[in-house]
């Protein structure tokens, strides 16, 4: 009864999304005040019945109801409750259902919080909104249902992948979804915008809270999937470009290209037309996202052929959302005023700069994301384009960006004076000479990791350094100074936060990328070894058991200099149901980087395998990602965002209906697994030299089963195949690139990381450059238009002065 | 029903929530020019603000200013700045509230199940106990009793009918745990008592403890109860008090009547004491039989019976096994004095037979194999007999499609249910068939093949529980 209630309010709330997609718009036409209204109701209504829906599918998995197929197929009645509630949204169905959760969500959201919305806007935004909804609505309940039945339930459903039986995992989709849906707002607006055909600064402020609290979700999101990876997947590492990750990684470049581009328009009234396309796109991409997650072409194009309807269906439905925003914009954005001009050097002209290259970044992301599949589908060759090409290709750019970063906040708007600024950096840049002199004496003297590190110290120096400028401590004295402090506009803190984590980001990522300290071994207990000056030494191996699982578990004493400095107790655990293992690697976290070991199989003769880390920094960048998304957080709060509506309301709010915000409800997932197999002792080679070079050439091979991971970053035996023939090469004699061309001449391209430079590929090569210099052309274009600025700059008379002036006392006629 | 009595009103709810805007009167909503300048005034504030602490300077702050009126004014011209005032227009409310109960119900009733009832695995499991209880099965009825007791642990009733189902299981600690608790709330009630200590000896691998021997003193000092005598004297027995255990089983005889339940069992101990005493069983026994002389060692009275005819054995097997089919033992010492007498034909028969019985049992199977194979009967023939998919097919299945599998799997399926219609004495066929209809989800079909095995067993209690609990156990229907 409870399930079937569910079922029917999910048909419900179609419904009730299709009224609130029509009748506000036909309320623009007659002016119906009555037709704006519904959509406040439809919208609180429509969510209500979605998250009724969850809730019954919830109570399903909580109670093993093995007659819904959903449950059956995804669940166990052996499960810690835990993992039977975030069970739901790890499948697609449940996935989905969670999507539309958190689409009704925001627009419920709007509709209580959006009262400093004109009402016929938030109509429109939430009509808008609804016809996304509509669209996946239908998706969910014609091609995805979770509440199909099963006339005939099995006695026990069949489990859930222990992967993802994972507290990291509970959290990290509902939280991606919060961004990638969350856009769904940003592109509401701008197509809202684009039916009224009026925009102006006050769209940007209405817009800019809802984009900040998508971005910071998705921030969260990645770093959470991230970590997750980091800590599961048992092998060290924590981001492999994959199509996955980048799926979500588009959005957020271009989500944090709109954040900036808002701000223009809302202070100066000007980019309003690259916003509006802006908005649209982001939105598009978390689109494309859901489509390559949700489609199945990522882990074959061929088994997406033959099984099309869901990738179809997403596909036509991106088609018609995108397609028509983009018409739309077309034929309305000519009507769209850009205002506001303003100088090269200048503040706008920094957050344009900001925009241009995360833009670029985000298309060369998109190039390199989407190159394989357009390829493969076109001509039939398979390539990988793996995290060596990104590393070349986006880290440049985003390098140039945070470097930017550092200075934008100095400028001034519409007309900065460049030297001036510099002047002010000056002490900064002399700062950051010396920090980065003093890491290279301490001994982290890699160009690459130095830069980066030099970077992020620009960066946070800088930073800070604004912030301090802006309390003035000089002229107001220490405690004036807190005073300011205090009292600067919580928009302040959030760049100051946002700003900081990227530097904390960038730290971490340089370390690690740089720095990171790996050995695998075969020890036995008792046995010691050095990893990135530290001494792992094995103490032994016990056997445990878990609520729905066995396990392994190994306890490592790690010492420096002869001082224990901790106890890593890395585990393997078995799932007899689900009939797959998983790794948890026991990690020791101090400010300047993790200790890392992972427990692999016993060798038979008393020995482990055992993989053990030094990754420097990484705490770094969970903990600047945390910085950016609390920094966005504090920015949604800021006053300017909060009040605003018109002083002379005549109508109180109504009040909100309950519309108990539970983020707690919500939440899916997608990450496809791979069966799991260590390295075997036995696979490695006994001369160190030798498994040395084997471990090297490893590195530049794919393994073709997995995203984007190299066959020494994971465990499918596919990888451990390719692994023993390049040992074979090795011991055969083969020089580096002679065994790599004999697994090329029978793998293929694909088996590559790096992509080969031939004909095929000379646009995906290219594609980095053409984009950054079409981007540079457009913003030239842009800013010749500012030039003459002042000059546009007609005085208003003192008659239309005094109006204005009326105007703003709130004596409005 | 009550899923319609539920969503009826919420559907309801929602349309006249959604229908209410048009029916209000002269709400009044602020219009966009006044949003817009607001906004302006917002940052003029912050203007002043920034120009107070010094970090712009007037004439930048003048310079802003002048830009903020501009927008101002243009906002002011341009935008919609006519307030909205409503109207009722009860038509459209109703329109869409119509469109929200009729397409809602609707939609619903197209996709959705709605006879279809919650299933909670744990409400599952206990209606499937609950009728497997009333099948007769000991497990299901001790595992409601002990859920029952957990309740209400103070129940006499529930813990003694829970005891005597651990005890018909043959979990004799289990049932001494319960029938300790059945005592406590019957004042030690001696028959309660001393099922009590029975239980505690039989757990205790048939050596009388302590405490069961504490508890048939007990007994005994209130009442007469045959039970604790005869345990009492196999204590004594199993001390080493050999006389007086024998004092104690023959005055327990004395005080029984012929016909009650334990003289066999009473008499059997008399003479196996005899015999390990090697004293005279006449002068304690003196109605004892032929055989029991014979047993205790003791010559007896008249000459010794012949050797036993192999054909009156036979005889007796194939009377015992049409009472009771289910005994393999006996099937296989039937077939082993058939082969002897010379007619493997019937040999072959029995084994047949008892392998039929014994369809899902793969222990047995090997035993009778075992046999067949001892006695030269030919063995490939049968093997070739237990049908399955063999592995070149299973090989195939993985290569086909999603289709062709299922159409695979469609034609097996129709194979087995074909050779059953011609060959119904198969229970494990019938098993599988039940099974296979289950995972496909053809649900009249599955209960059509629980009618036909039902039918096909019928007289056969054993194997139709089996059947019943297949189907219990897949949520076929089975009446």
């Amino acid at each position: 009864m409870i399930v079937e209630f569910g079922h029917f309010a999910l048909c419900l709330a179609l419904i009730v999304a299709v009224l609130q997609a029509t009748v506000p718009l036909f309320g623009l036409r007659t002016e119906s005040l009555a037709a704006f209204r519904m959509a406040d109701s439809a919208a609180q209504a429509q969510f209500l019945a979605i998250a009724a829906a969850f809730g019954a599918l919830v109570y399903a998995y909580v109670t093993s109801d093995f007659s819904v197929t959903n449950v059956a197929l995804n669940s166990h009645s052996g499960k810690p409750l835990i993992y039977k509630v975030t069970g739901v949204w790890a499948n697609h169905e449940g996935s989905m259902l969670l999507w539309v959760l958190m689409l009704a969500l925001f627009g419920a959201l709007i509709s209580v919080f959006g009262r400093s919305i004109p009402v016929s806007m938030r109509a429109t935004v939430l009509a808008v909104q609804a016809i996304i909804g509509v669209g996946f609505l239908l998706f969910v309940l014609l091609t995805s249902n979770p509440f199909d039945r099963l006339a005939l339930p099995p006695m026990d459903g069949q489990g859930m992948n222990p992967l993802l039986q994972d507290p990291g995992v509970a959290v990290h989709p509902p939280m991606l979804y919060l961004g990638y849906v969350g856009f769904s707002t940003a592109f509401s607006f701008a197509v809202a915008a684009l039916i009224r055909g009026r925009v102006d600064p006050s769209w940007a402020r209405w817009l800019r809270p809802w984009v900040l609290i998508a971005w910071s979700g998705l921030t969260l999101g990645i770093a959470l999937g991230s970590w997750w990876a980091y800590y599961e997947l048992g092998w060290g590492g924590f981001w492999f470009w994959d199509p996955v990750e980048n799926a979500s990684f588009m959005p957020w470049l271009l989500g944090t290209a709109l954040l900036h581009s808002a701000i223009v328009v809302e202070k100066r009234d000007a980019l309003l037309k690259w916003t509006i396309l802006l908005a649209i796109f982001t939105f598009a991409l978390s689109l494309i996202g859901t489509f390559l997650v949700r489609s199945g072409i990522l882990s074959s194009v061929h088994s997406f052929a033959t099984d099309p309807e869901r990738g179809v269906f997403i596909l036509v439905l991106l088609t018609l959302l995108v397609g028509g925003a983009l018409a739309l914009y077309a034929w309305r954005a000519p009507s769209v005023r850009d205002g506001g001009l303003f100088a090269p050097i200048s503040r706008e002209g920094g957050l344009l700069l900001n925009n241009v290259l995360l833009a670029v970044a985000g298309g060369v992301v998109f190039v390199g994301t989407l190159y394989p599949l357009v390829l493969e589908l076109m001509t039939g060759d398979k390539i990988t384009v793996g995290p060596p090409y990104f590393n070349r290709s986006f880290l440049p750019i985003f390098a140039l960006a945070a470097f930017a970063a550092a200075i934008g906040p100095f400028l001034s708007w519409k007309r900065a004076d460049l030297m001036g600024v510099l002047q002010r950096l000056r002490f900064v840049f002399f700062l950051t000479l010396v920090i980065t002199a003093y890491l290279a004496f301490a001994g982290w003297r890699e160009p690459l990791g130095l830069a980066g590190l030099a970077l992020a110290t620009w960066l946070a120096c800088a930073t800070v350094a604004e912030l301090f400028g802006r309390a003035n401590f000089a002229k107001a004295g220490f405690g004036g100074g807190l005073l300011r402090l205090v009292g600067l506009p919580r928009s302040a803190w959030g760049l100051f936060l946002g700003h900081l984590g990227l530097a904390a980001v960038v730290a971490g990522v340089a370390a690690i990328s740089v720095w990171q300290a790996e050995r695998i071994v075969v020890q036995k207990p008792g046995e010691s070894v050095v990893v990135g000056g530290y001494a792992f030494s094995l103490v032994g191996v016990d056997a445990a058991r878990g609520p729905n699982y066995q396990s392994s578990i190994a306890s490592v004493r790690v010492s420096r200099d002869g001082h224990e400095v901790a106890l890593l107790s890395p585990e393997r655990r078995w799932y007899p149901v689900e009939q797959s293992p998983t790794t948890e690697a026991g990690i020791e976290t101090r400010w300047h980087g993790d200790l890392y070991a992972v427990l692999g199989d016993p060798d038979g003769a008393g020995g482990w395998v055992m993989r053990y880390y030094y990754n420097p920094g990484v705490v770094w960048m969970w903990f600047g990602s945390l910085l950016m998304s609390l920094g966005a957080l504090i920015s949604v709060s800021d006053r300017r965002l909060r009040i605003g509506a018109p002083k002379r309301s005549l109508r109180p709010a109504a009040p909100a209906a309950g519309v108990a915000v539970s983020l707690l409800l919500a939440i899916g997932l997608l990450l496809t697994p791979s069966t799991v197999r260590a390295i075997d002792a036995g696979e490695m080679l006994s001369d160190p030299a030798q498994e040395a070079r084997v471990q090297a050439i490893g590195k530049q091979l794919r393994c073709m089963v997995c995203d984007n991971q190299s066959i020494f970053d994971s465990n499918a035996g596919l990888a451990h195949d390719l692994r023993m023939v390049v040992r074979e090469r090795v011991v055969a004699g083969d020089s580096d690139a002679a065994a790599i061309d004999y697994i090329v001449a029978r793998y293929g391209d694909y088996v590559l990381l790096d992509p080969p430079v031939k004909p095929e590929t000379y646009l995906l090569w290219l594609a980095p450059a053409a984009l950054l210099l079409a981007a540079a052309f457009a913003a030239r274009r842009y800013a010749k238009q500012g030039k003459n600025a002042d000059a546009a700059h007609r005085d208003l008379s003192a008659e239309d002065r005094a109006a204005a002036r009326r105007l703003l006392e709130g004596d409005s006629a | 029903m009550t899923l319609w009595l539920i969503a009826g009103p919420v559907a309801l709810l929602v349309a006249l929530w959604l229908g209410r805007p048009f029916f209000r009167r002269g709400q009044i909503e602020a219009n966009e020019a006044e949003y817009a300048i607001s906004i302006y005034r917002d940052q003029q504030d912050e203007l002043q603000r920034d120009c107070a602490e010094g970090r712009i300077s007037e004439a930048e702050r003048d310079a802003a200013e002048r830009e903020i009126e501009r927008r101002t004014l243009r906002a002011a011209r341009n935008l919609d700045t006519s307030l909205s005032i409503s109207r009722p227009a009860p038509l459209i409310a109703a329109l869409a509230a119509l469109f929200v109960l009729a397409g809602s119900i609707g939609l619903y009733a197209w996709i959705g199940t709605p006879t279809a009832d919650d299933q909670p695995l744990a409400a599952r499991q206990a209606e499937m106990r609950e009728r497997l209880a009333q099948a007769g099965d000991l497990e299901s009825q001790a595992q409601i009793l002990a859920a029952r007791v957990e309740q209400d642990p103070e129940s006499f009733e529930d813990w003694w009918m829970l005891a005597r189902s651990y005890a018909a299981l043959g979990d004799h600690a289990m049932a001494a745990g319960a029938y300790r608790q059945a005592a406590r709330l019957r004042d030690d009630d001696p028959a309660v008592l001393s099922a009590y200590g029975e239980a505690m000896t039989l757990a205790n691998g048939n050596k009388v403890p302590m405490a069961a021997r504490l508890v048939f003193a007990q007994v005994q000092q209130k009442t007469n109860d045959p039970r604790a005598r005869y345990y009492l004297a196999l204590a004594k027995a199993q001390a080493q008090d050999f006389e007086g255990a024998l004092a104690g089983w023959v005055s327990l005889l004395q005080d029984s009547t012929a016909d009650a339940p334990w003289t066999p069992l009473v008499r059997r101990d008399i003479v196996n004491m005899v015999r390990f005493l090697d004293s005279d069983l006449l002068a304690v026994l003196p109605d004892a039989t032929q055989a029991e002389l014979m047993k205790a060692g003791q010559r007896p009275t008249a000459s010794v019976e012949a050797a036993p005819d192999p054909s009156a054995e036979i005889a007796a097997l194939k009377a015992s096994l049409t009472e009771t089919p289910k005994n393999w033992e006996a099937s296989i010492r039937l077939a082993r004095l058939e082969a002897a007498q010379g007619t493997p034909e019937a040999a072959k028969a029995a084994l047949e037979n008892a392998e039929r019985l014994y369809a899902g049992a793969p222990f047995v199977l090997a035993k009778l194999d075992e046999a067949r194979a001892e006695l030269g009967l030919n063995v490939e023939d049968n093997m070739a007999q237990r049908r399955g998919p063999s592995d070149a097919d299973v090989a195939a299945a993985s290569q086909l499609s999603e289709d062709e599998r299922a159409a695979m799997v469609r034609s097996m399926v129709e194979g087995l249910a074909t050779r059953l219609e011609t060959e119904p004495e198969d229970l494990e066929g019938w098993l599988m068939l039940i099974r296979s209809y289950a995972v496909l989800q053809l649900v009249p079909e599955a209960e059509g093949a629980v009618q036909d095995a039902k039918l096909a067993f019928a007289g056969r209690p054993e194997d139709l529980r089996e059947i019943e609990r297949e189907a219990l156990n897949l949520g076929v229907p089975i009446n």
